[in-house]
């Protein structure tokens, strides 16, 4: 998310499940958005560290479907699945309630996100394993997870604490 | 009871040993913070490429996660922690201070008070220093590594903690000399001058 030539990168991991990562999904992603990934200053890689699971697995590869079918929807996609979050293993993660969910969200066709799931189903399981493999190996621990330029830190941080470290390291010659 | 009270207004008076708690309490809480991200903290403190206002904006803002990285229970338990081991801590040090004067000036070498104070020559002061370390180590440990944050583990604590208080605070309120048993019913001591009464 966000333009290629922005200076910086965040990588975000996170699982669908996580009561913490719907918390700053909801109440510091949107400001990060506004305040620099629309500004340039920032691109956001979104990654799986699913340890919720099989739900947060089928969120996973639902996931990958929709960003196949409708990148430019990615963001609504996910917003509005952690605003529906239920409690973890309760069975909320399901395809078909995901599907549902989907099919909220405007512009994104879910007859071919189901298409591109069954079709895929294999590629993206792997995908999300590698993602889980990239966390373990940047020193990643749990979600949500981040690295920025060296840092790792995890859980829901507040969003003075994002604007420190972006400013500080968008100040550097 | 009122020993409780009395040796918590007899240490609390004294400005500095609020000063103390208050410090000891602050000192937990922003450990417990950044416990989750402890080598976060270490790389920010030790990058080159960082300047020090820049530094201490992070670390200073990193501590609002107690607002968002904490829930409500998760909170309320850390902070009473505390505020717990911060009188803990003043309890302890004027109980320590106030010891340590009164037997060196009997004497006694700092390594024997240390010994007493473990237990090797007075049960009640070593349970006092043992008890009060084990609350402040279960707090500090468990809430890391236990699963659902260690929350049940956090009520342990405040237990251990509070326990520690009680302890400190009635031995604050003794005097340091061993209490004297209610006299048996039985035999009467033999009088030198009567010689034995058989």
């Amino acid at each position: 998310m966000g333009s290629a030539q922005a200076p910086l990168t965040l990588y975000y991991w996170h699982d669908f499940q996580c009561p913490d990562c719907e918390r700053f999904d909801t109440q510091t992603l949107p400001a990060l958005v506004s305040e620099y990934v629309k500004t340039g200053k920032l691109r956001i890689v979104f990654k799986d560290l699913v340890i919720f699971g099989a739900d947060s697995q089928t969120a996973a590869e639902v996931s990958r479907a929709v960003w196949a079918v409708a990148p430019s929807k990615y963001y609504d996609w996910q917003h509005t699945v952690y605003q529906r979050q239920g409690s973890e293993r309760s069975g909320w993660a399901s395809r078909a309630n995901l599907l549902a969910i989907t099919k909220s969200v405007p512009g994104i066709d879910v007859a071919k996100v189901s298409a591109h799931l069954d079709r895929n189903a294999a590629s993206y399981r792997a995908s999300a394993d590698a993602d889980h493999a990239e966390a373990q190996r940047f020193g990643i621990k749990g979600t949500p997870g981040f690295w920025i330029d060296g840092q790792a830190f995890s859980g829901a941080q507040p969003l003075s604490l994002f604007r420190q470290i972006l400013n500080a390291h968008l100040a550097r010659p | 009871m009122s020993a409780f009270f009395a040796a918590m207004q007899k240490v609390f008076r004294r400005p500095w040993y609020a000063v103390l708690a208050l410090s000891a309490a602050a000192g937990f809480l922003t450990f417990a913070i950044w416990l989750p991200n402890l080598s976060f903290i270490a790389s920010t403190i030790t990058a080159s490429t960082f300047s020090l206002p820049q530094k201490l904006g992070i670390l200073v803002s990193s501590l609002a996660a107690l607002n968002t990285n904490f829930t409500p229970l998760s909170r309320t338990v850390t902070v009473a922690l505390a505020l717990l081991i911060g009188v803990d801590v003043a309890l302890l040090t004027f109980y320590l201070r106030t010891r340590f004067r009164l037997e060196r000036s009997a004497g006694m070498s700092i390594g024997g008070l240390i010994a007493g104070l473990l237990g090797i020559g007075c049960a009640s002061c070593g349970s006092l220093v043992v008890a009060t370390f084990v609350g402040a180590g279960a707090t500090a440990s468990f809430l890391n590594i236990l699963p659902l944050q260690g929350q049940e583990f956090g009520f342990l604590g405040i237990a251990f903690v509070l326990a520690g208080i009680v302890v400190t605070a009635r031995k604050i309120e003794q005097p340091l000399a061993c209490g004297l048993r209610p006299p048996r019913r039985g035999p009467r001591p033999v009088s030198r001058a009567s010689g034995n009464p058989d």
